[in-house]
C-alpha cells in the first residue's frame, strides 16, 4: 500500500509549525530571575508545580503542532493507493457505448483500452461488463473466463443511445456488492462527454471499497455540429394545410461553420437548401412548410452538411401521422335532450360529417375492451353499472382512457364513482330560476376553454345555470365553478386516464348553456384534448423503450404495429452530439465531496468512492480534538 | 553603586512636633521625660519613707512629724531621661521594592528609624542605632549629640541590605552593650522563623526593656499579583525558583497570612508593640497615627 498527496503543495503550511514552536520558546525563555524575598513560603512546593507545568507546555506545545500538521496534512489530502490488481478481485467494466463514442478515433481507443484491461485479467479474479448507454446493461455476467469476455466484447459496437452514467455505475455497484472478494473495481472506458459527466450525482458515492477507475478514450476536436432538434406537429388533419418543421442546428465547433441544411420528405427532396454559417458554438433555428401528399405518414428528415467527427448527428427524423377520427363511446340508458347537443357536436352525419369523431354506442351492462374501441366514453346520468361494466370502466380510464360523466336528477352514489373519488353531496342545487346564476370562476389556462379568454372567442360568463347538482371530486382541478365553490366541470387524472365530470345533463331546464354558441366549441376542444392525452409518444431515442416493447435502436422510422397509418420516429440523443470532453480538473473540482480522486497515473484519473476524504476529515475532526485538548490544558491549574 | 536612601527633611522637621513617651520605667542618665524607677527630684510625689540618719533633713516632712511624732522623708519620683536602641534588619531582603512603590523596605526603615532618632533627640533622649546583616553587626551606642544623629544616617547610607539577618543573634549580642531598661524599637521584614523572633523579643522583655517591633513589608509580599510565569530567585538565599504565579498566589497568601497570624500572635502573648507596615504608605502619617495610638494606650 502507498500513500500520496493530492495536493502536497499544501505541505508548505508545515512551515507553520514554527509559530507554536516560537511561541513554546518564547516560554521558555529564561529572561532575569526575579528578585523577591518571600520564596521561603512557595518554594517547597515549586519543584512539582515547575515539573507539571513543564509537562503542560510540552503538551501544550505538541498538541498545536499536531494540530497543525494534521490540518496540513488534511489539505494535502492523502490517499492510499493501493497495488493495481489482486487475486481475490472482482472488476466490472463500464464501457460507454453511447453515441459520441462514435465520433473519431474514440471506440478504436476504447477498443485498445478493452483489451488492456482483459489482459488485466488475472486467474482468480472476476468479472462482468456492463454497457453504458441509455441505460446500464449488463452484457456479460460474473464467472465467464477470458475468452467468454473477448467473446462478448468482440460484438459490443456503439449505439445510437443517450449516456446513463449514474445508472451504470449503481447498477456496477449493485453488482459488486454481491460478490464476496477483497478488492472491487469499476473501470469505466468512456469519451467523457461533459454533458452526460455533468448529470453525475456524486452526492451518492459508491460503496465503501470499490474503486473506480476511468479510462479517457475521447479526442480533443470539439469540431462538431448537429442538429439537435426538430419541432413538428404530432399530427395533421387535412391534406390541403401544411404544417411547420422547425429544426435547430447547433454548431458545438470552436470555428464558425458553413453548413448546407436540407430536408427530405418521403424520400424527396423537399427543395429548400438552406447554406447557413453558424458562428463557434452558436445555434440557429431552420424552419420548413411541409405539405403532405397523402392521408399517411408524413416520414421526414433534416440534415446537415458536409459531414464531420460524428457522421451520426448530422440528421434528424420527424414524424407528422395523419390524424384519425376520435372515437367517442357513448353510455346512455334512455333517449335524453342532452343527445342532441352532443350528437351535433361529435357525431358525423351522413356524407357531409366531419371525419374528426367517429360515434360508437356502448352497451351500459357489457360494453367490451373499451381502449381498442374507443378514445372517449361519454355516460349519462342515471346508468347502472353492472360490476362488469364498472371494472371495465376502471380498467379503461387507469391505463389512459378518458371519460366523461353527465350528472343529472336520477344519478345515485354508486360504488363505482367513490371508487373514482367522486361524491355527491345533495340532490340538485337551484341557482335563480328567474334569470339564472353566471359562471363565478373559470379556468381559462385550460387548453379546453382557453379559446373562450380571447376576444372574440365567445363569452362564458354570459352562460345562465338553473341548476346543477353539487359533488366532490377527490384530486381533480376545477375548470368552472359557481359563486359558492361548487364546481360545474372538474377534471380528475386517474392513473394515466381522466375523468371529467359535468354537473348537469345537458338540458335546458338545468342550463342555457347547450344553447350558447360557446358549448359546441367547448364540447370539441375537450373531447379533442381527452383523446390527445390518451395518444402515446411518438418521437423517441435511440435505447428507449418502444409502445411495442422493443428498444428503439437505429435512428429511423419504425411503424406501429396496431395502427397501419402511424409511425413512430426514433432519433440519435441531442446530447451526444456534444463532444466537449470533461477534463479531469473539471471533473475533479466536481468530485471535490464526497468522491475524491486518488490517482491520475497515464492518462486516465482514478477516483474511489472509498478513500476519497475519509482521511481528510478524519484529520481536520483531530485538529478540532487538539484544539480542544489545547484550550483545557492551557487554562488548567493544578489543583 | 549603592542606592542611596531618599531622606525626606520635612520628614524630620516634623516628627520634632511629637512626643515619645515610655510605656515603662527606664533608666537615664540625665534629666528627662520619663520615668525613672530612682527616686528623684520631679514635681511628682512618690512616697514616705522613714528617716535614716544620714538622710537630708531638707527632705523630712515637718507636717507628718507634728501629727504622727515620726520622722517621715518625703521621696519624689525621679525623671530621667531615654535611653533607645533601635535595630534596623539591613538583610538582602530588605531590599527589595516592587513596581509602582515609593520605598525599599530597607528606605522605609532607615526613614522611620531616623524619625524616631530625631523625634528622641528633640526630646533629649539618647539614642543609638544597630544594623543587622549576616556578619556585620554596626552598632552605635545611644548618645544625645546632634553629630551622633549624622553619624546615624551615614551608617544607614554606608550599609546596603544584602545577605541575612538573623534578630535572635542580634539581640544576643545587644544585651551585652544595652543593659539598662530602655526603649528597643525593630524595624525589620521578620519573614524569620516567629519562633525565633519570639525569642530574641523576649530575651529583651528579659531585661525590662519598651518593645516596639515594626514589620516592613512591600504591598506585592502581601497580595503577591505577579501576572507571568519566570523564575524567581530569593534575596536572601540566591535559591531560585520557577514560579507560575496563578498557580501559586493561593497557597503563597495563606502561608504569608499564616506566618503574619503566628507572629501577631507571639508578639500579643508577651506584650510587645506590633505594627505591619507597608512601603506604600506615608511615613509621617504612619508614624504620627502611631504615636497618636500610643499616646491613647498610655
Amino acid at each position: 500500500m502507498n500513500w500520496m498527496l493530492l495536493a502536497p503543495l499544501y505541505l508548505l503550511g508545515g512551515l507553520a509549525v514554527a509559530i507554536p514552536l516560537i511561541v513554546h520558546l518564547k516560554n521558555r525563555q529564561q529572561s532575569l530571575p526575579y528578585l523577591f524575598p518571600t520564596l521561603r513560603f512557595i518554594a517547597p512546593s515549586q519543584s512539582r508545580l515547575h515539573r507539571w507545568r513543564n509537562l503542560v507546555q510540552l503538551l501544550v506545545f505538541s498538541l498545536r503542532v499536531l494540530a497543525l500538521l494534521a490540518l496540513v496534512l488534511a489539505f494535502a489530502r492523502p490517499w492510499q493507493k493501493k497495488s493495481a490488481f489482486a487475486v481475490e478481485e472482482a472488476g466490472i467494466l463500464v464501457l460507454d457505448v453511447s453515441g459520441s463514442m462514435n465520433a473519431g478515433q474514440a471506440w478504436d481507443r476504447a477498443g485498445d483500452k478493452i483489451k488492456a484491461w482483459i489482459k488485466s485479467r488475472e486467474a482468480g479474479t472476476r468479472a462482468s461488463v456492463i454497457s453504458m448507454g441509455r441505460t446500464g446493461r449488463q452484457i456479460v455476467p460474473f464467472g465467464g473466463n477470458i475468452k467468454d469476455l473477448e467473446t462478448a466484447l468482440a460484438k459490443v459496437e456503439p449505439t445510437y443511445e443517450g449516456t446513463a452514467v449514474d445508472q451504470a455505475l449503481r447498477e456496477a455497484d449493485d453488482l459488486l456488492q454481491k460478490e464476496n472478494v477483497r478488492r472491487k473495481t469499476i473501470t469505466v472506458i468512456s469519451d467523457m462527454t461533459a454533458t452526460a459527466w455533468d448529470k453525475v450525482k456524486w452526492d451518492q458515492p459508491l460503496s465503501p471499497g470499490v474503486r473506480l477507475l476511468i479510462d479517457d478514450v475521447s479526442e480533443h476536436k470539439p469540431e462538431n455540429a448537429a442538429v439537435v432538434n426538430v419541432t413538428a406537429p404530432r399530427n395533421f388533419l387535412k391534406m390541403e394545410d401544411p404544417f411547420p418543421v422547425t429544426a435547430t442546428i447547433r454548431n458545438f465547433a470552436e470555428v464558425p461553420k458553413t453548413l448546407w441544411i436540407t430536408c427530405r420528405v418521403n424520400d424527396k427532396d423537399w427543395g429548400k437548401v438552406i447554406n447557413a454559417t453558424l458562428p463557434a458554438g452558436g445555434a440557429r433555428d431552420v424552419a420548413f412548410a411541409i405539405k403532405p401528399a397523402g392521408f399517411m405518414p408524413v416520414k421526414g428528415e433534416i440534415r446537415i452538411e458536409p459531414e464531420d467527427i460524428l457522421p451520426q448527428d448530422n440528421k434528424r427524423f420527424f414524424c407528422v401521422n395523419p390524424r384519425n377520427p376520435v372515437r367517442v363511446g357513448r353510455l346512455k340508458s334512455d333517449p335524453q335532450e342532452s343527445d342532441i347537443f352532443l350528437k351535433t357536436a361529435l357525431m358525423p352525419y351522413g356524407e357531409t360529417a366531419s371525419n374528426r369523431f367517429a360515434w360508437i354506442e356502448l352497451a351500459p351492462d357489457n360494453p367490451g375492451d373499451l381502449k381498442k374501441q374507443v378514445d372517449v366514453v361519454i355516460m349519462d346520468e342515471g346508468i347502472n353499472l353492472s360490476q362488469n361494466s364498472a371494472s371495465l370502466l376502471t380498467t379503461f380510464v387507469r391505463n389512459g382512457g378518458a371519460i366523461v360523466l353527465i350528472l343529472g336528477e336520477a344519478d345515485q352514489p354508486t360504488a363505482w364513482e367513490q371508487e373514482m373519488g367522486l361524491t355527491l353531496d345533495r340532490k340538485r342545487s337551484t341557482g335563480s330560476l328567474a334569470t339564472g346564476q353566471h359562471f363565478h370562476a373559470i379556468e381559462f389556462r385550460h387548453p379546453a376553454l382557453q379559446q373562450f379568454s380571447m376576444p372574440r372567442g365567445g363569452d362564458l360568463f354570459r352562460v345562465n345555470m338553473y341548476a346543477w347538482r353539487a359533488f366532490k371530486l377527490a384530486g381533480a382541478q376545477p375548470l368552472i365553478r359557481m359563486v359558492n365553490g361548487d364546481p360545474l366541470l372538474a377534471i380528475r387524472n386517474i392513473g394515466t386516464g381522466k375523468l371529467v365530470v359535468f354537473a348537469f345533463p345537458f338540458e335546458r331546464s338545468w342550463s342555457d348553456w347547450p344553447l350558447q354558441a360557446t358549448f359546441l366549441p367547448m364540447l370539441d376542444r375537450l373531447v379533442n384534448w381527452l383523446a390527445e392525452q390518451g395518444l402515446g409518444n411518438q418521437n423517441f431515442l435511440a435505447g428507449d423503450p418502444l409502445p411495442d416493447g422493443q428498444r428503439a435502436g437505429k435512428p429511423g422510422f419504425v411503424q406501429d404495429p396496431v395502427i397501419s397509418n402511424q409511425a413512430w420516429v426514433v432519433n440519435l440523443d441531442p446530447a451526444e452530439s456534444d463532444l466537449i470532453r470533461k477534463f479531469n480538473p473539471r471533473l475533479a473540482s466536481r468530485l471535490e465531496n464526497p468522491v475524491r480522486v486518488i490517482t491520475t497515473t497515464g492518462q486516465a484519473p482514478v477516483f474511489s468512492g472509498e478513500e476519497k476524504n475519509t482521511l481528510s476529515w478524519w484529520l481536520l475532526l483531530a485538529v478540532v480534538a487538539f484544539s480542544l485538548a489545547e484550550l483545557c490544558l492551557a487554562n488548567r491549574t493544578p489543583g | 553603586m549603592p542606592q542611596s536612601i531618599p531622606w525626606d527633611p520635612h520628614l524630620l522637621a516634623r516628627v520634632e512636633t511629637l512626643e515619645w513617651r515610655s510605656r515603662v520605667l527606664v533608666n537615664g542618665f540625665l534629666q528627662g521625660l520619663h520615668r525613672s524607677p530612682m527616686r528623684g527630684f520631679s514635681s511628682e510625689f512618690s512616697q514616705y519613707r522613714p528617716y535614716y540618719p544620714g538622710d537630708e533633713l531638707k527632705r523630712l516632712d515637718w507636717r507628718a512629724y507634728g501629727r504622727l511624732d515620726r520622722l517621715y522623708v518625703r521621696e519624689y519620683e525621679a525623671e530621667t531621661n531615654l535611653r533607645c536602641q533601635i535595630l534596623v534588619d539591613a538583610s538582602g531582603s530588605m531590599g527589595y521594592r516592587s513596581a509602582n512603590t515609593p520605598f525599599r523596605k530597607y528606605d522605609y526603615a532607615a526613614l522611620l528609624a531616623a524619625a524616631l532618632i530625631r523625634l528622641l533627640q528633640t526630646q533629649r533622649d539618647a539614642c543609638g542605632l544597630t544594623l543587622m546583616q549576616t556578619g556585620v553587626f554596626e552598632y552605635l551606642p545611644p548618645k544625645l549629640s546632634k553629630a551622633h544623629f549624622t553619624r546615624c544616617l551615614a551608617a544607614f547610607e554606608a550599609l546596603a541590605p544584602k545577605g541575612g539577618s538573623d534578630l535572635l543573634a542580634t539581640v544576643n549580642h545587644l544585651v551585652n552593650l544595652f543593659p539598662h531598661r530602655g526603649l528597643v524599637a525593630i524595624f525589620s521584614d521578620a519573614w524569620e522563623d516567629p519562633d525565633r523572633i519570639s525569642s530574641a523579643l523576649e530575651r529583651l522583655l528579659f531585661d525590662k526593656h519598651d518593645i516596639c517591633f515594626f514589620q516592613i513589608v512591600d504591598p506585592r509580599e502581601l497580595d503577591f499579583k505577579f501576572s507571568e510565569s519566570r523564575m524567581f530567585r530569593d534575596m536572601e538565599t540566591g535559591l531560585r525558583v520557577p514560579v507560575t504565579p496563578e498557580w501559586t498566589r493561593a497557597k503563597y497568601l495563606n502561608a504569608v497570612a499564616k506566618h503574619l497570624d503566628a507572629l501577631k500572635q507571639k508578639c500579643l502573648d508577651i506584650g510587645v508593640v506590633y505594627r505591619v507596615l507597608t512601603t506604600t504608605q506615608p511615613p509621617f502619617e504612619t508614624f504620627a497615627a502611631f504615636m497618636a495610638e500610643r499616646e491613647r494606650r498610655l
